[in-house]
Order: C-alpha cells, then structure tokens, then sequence
C-alpha cells in the first residue's frame, strides 16, 4: 500500500479526506466503498461511476473539480477546488488524487511502494474524459428526450459505456497507442453508441439494453466494393483488435477480423 | 385526412438533437432508430409542413432531411401516416440494421440546426 512521504500525505484511509489549502499540495483519499454508496451519481452534469472494485471513475477536468461520493445520491457530492494541474494515481482499490504540481519523479517513488500502481496524466485524457461526462449526462433525460418516444437511458448502458471509454483509455496508456477519441450519442432504445470515421472507414460500437449487449458495426471501402463486419462484442482483446484496425488496419483487414470469445476474456 | 402518395423526390424532415451532431457537421446514425419494438421511424412530408413547424413544439430540436426515393433504396417503405395533430406525419417503416442507419444518416442534410 502506498506510504507516507515527505511531500505528501497518502493514506490507506476508508473516507475521503481532503488536504487543506496551506500544505504543499491537496491531497483526495478515498479508498473502500460500501454497499451503501449507489454505483452511479450523477450531479452538476458530471458522472461518478462508481463500484465495489473501482471506488469511482470521476475528474472534471473542463471544470476544474472532483465530486465523489461520501453517503447518499442527495448529499453525496463535495465540490473541491483543483488547481491546473493534476495526477491521478490508481492502485486498483485505493485512489489518491495529489495536485497541483507534483513532478514526475515524485510519482515514480510513489509507484515504488505498489507495483501496480499507474500513474496517468489526466491531462492527455482529456477527450475521453469529456466523453465519459457526455455519457453521465445521459442519465438525466427524461423519457421521449428524443420528442419520439424515446426511453430513458438505461443506467447499465451508462456504466458500461464508462467502462468501455476506460478501456480505451488503457490501451491507450498501456501501448502508447494513438486512441481516437470516439463521438458519443444517447440511443432513443435507451442505449449509448460510440463511433469513430476516418474517409471510408467506420466503426460503431452500441450498447444496448434489455439485456444488456454491446455490439459492433465496422465497415470500409476496398478498391471497387464495401466490406462490413457486425455482430456482439464479448471481450476486451476484439475490441482492442476493432480499435487497431481502424487506426492501423486496412480495408481488406476488416475481413480477417474474427471475435476471440475465450471464456476468460469475455466481459461485456 | 387525405392519404398523399409520396413520390421519391419528397424530401421527408425528421427532427434531431444537438447531441447527434458531429463536430464536422455529420450527422450520427443514432438519430435514425426505428422506434422502440416497431419497424417504423417517424418523419414529416415536408411537402405538408415547415422545418419550423416540425419542431414548433420542441424547440431544441433541429430538422433532418432526406429524400423518399433515397428510402425507399434501402429497402425502406415510405407511407402518409398522418395523425390527429400532424397531417405531415409520415412513416419509414422497414429494418433499421446498423448500415442503413448510417446509410440514411449520410443521405441526410441538417436544413434547421438543433439548439445546444
């Protein structure tokens, strides 16, 4: 677990503390969430996303502030000042966020207490981010937001769109891969679509609910015709593989494409 | 009320959102579902009303437009469908697959832009 250091505090702490304006730098602790906590809030057109294992998913970079839950949709929410610039380090059940000006190499040390700890820029995220918070803002329309009728959007759908959006943000993390930043739309089925074009090339992700189920529609223009792919998405390494095609792949690619439906990798 | 034969050149308006639109202008399939449990996606016969008029009772709506003929192309039927408080009101009724969605979402122009 990660331990104290003399340019900041961080702790294994249940509740969310928050470093006051006359230390070096803020410090937001937060760490095991009960059952208590709802998994999302949404609040002030911003999105906690929030679970047992991922006490939540949340920085409003456009703003300036954090929001995170402490017990309830109604009280839940504590505005706090950010500074420019921030880090956010995730060790997978603890989160701490430290700003204004911590530098890099003072992360590094901090990685050094938990392996698995990442340290990202929230900076260079913050497309994704922005989408992410478009998503959130889905939950608060009402029915026929469409003027058609259209259902509410459905609350899974909104986690697992977050989920997707921070899928994306792994792999573009963890391969130094250039991830496009997808456009997001609200289905009037109370789903979210996700879409990414360049020229000819296209790919579409839906998350529909009732049941709940992601699906894919990818389609290109090789010389002289038009190949389409389409079908449920199941695993992380698919979407992966649909996301390096687009950027790297070519049209006759779309055709090699196959789903990996291993049984360990299934999670949508 | 008169059921009207609508030809292919009609141009048929059906109403969209800001959050539909896409930075460079395009246009989301997402805003050309049928709707839910139907086979039916509802437009207006522009022939029969206004861009204005279409949207005069949500009016953060824009307007969408497409031709009939263009429909009809993929494998859409277009029928005069109207209703107590819109004659205009027409029906593409048909599948939407995903690559007719975004079919008919190329072949549409935005003529009345949506508020933000």
């Amino acid at each position: 677990m990660l331990e104290n250091n003399k340019d900041y505090c961080i702790a294994n702490f249940p509740n969310p503390t928050l470093g006051m304006g006359d230390e070096k730098y803020n410090i937001v602790n937060y760490g095991d969430v009960s059952e208590s906590i709802p998994l999302n809030i949404y609040q002030q057109g911003t999105t906690i996303v929030s679970s047992l294992n991922t006490p939540f998913e949340f920085i409003d970079v456009l703003f300036g502030s954090i929001f995170y839950p402490i017990t309830s949709v109604t009280t839940s929410c504590v505005n706090i000042d950010i500074p420019e610039t921030s880090w956010f380090l995730n060790d997978k059940t603890n989160r701490t966020i430290i700003f204004p000006s911590l530098k890099w190499h003072s992360l590094e040390m901090t990685e050094a207490f938990s392996p698995e700890t990442e340290v990202t820029n929230i900076r260079s995220y913050g497309q994704f981010i922005r989408a992410s918070q478009k998503i959130g803002r889905y939950a608060k329309y009402p029915e026929n937001w469409d003027s058609y009728g259209a259902k509410v959007i459905n609350k899974d759908c909104i986690i697992m769109s977050t989920k997707i959006i921070e899928q994306l943000i792994d792999l573009k993390s963890s391969k130094n891969f250039e991830v496009p930043t997808p456009f997001v739309a609200p289905l009037s089925t109370g789903g979210v679509q996700m879409e990414w074009e360049h020229g000819d090339r296209y790919l579409e992700i839906s998350i529909n609910p009732n049941p709940l189920i992601v699906e894919y529609f990818a389609t290109d223009r090789p010389k002289g015709g038009q190949l389409s792919l389409e079908g449920s998405l199941r695993s992380l390494s698919f979407l992966n593989g649909l996301i390096f095609w687009f950027v790297n792949g070519t049209a006759e690619d779309l055709s090699y494409i196959s789903p990996d439906e291993s049984y360990e990798e299934w999670v949508f | 009320m008169t059921i009207q034969l609508i030809l292919d050149q009609d141009e048929l308006f059906r109403r969209i959102l800001d959050d539909w639109i896409q930075e460079n202008g395009n246009i989301s399939s997402a805003a050309f579902q049928n709707t839910s449990n139907t086979n039916d996606m509802s437009v207006n016969l522009s022939r029969l009303t206004t861009p204005e008029e279409t949207v005069s009772e949500y009016p953060h709506c824009g307007v969408a437009s497409f031709l009939a003929g263009f429909a009809r192309k993929l494998d859409q039927k277009v029928l005069h469908d109207p209703i107590l408080d819109n004659i205009a009101h027409s029906t593409v009724r048909g599948k939407k697959t995903k690559s007719i969605r975004k079919k008919i979402a190329e072949g549409s122009t935005v003529i009345l832009s949506p508020s933000k």
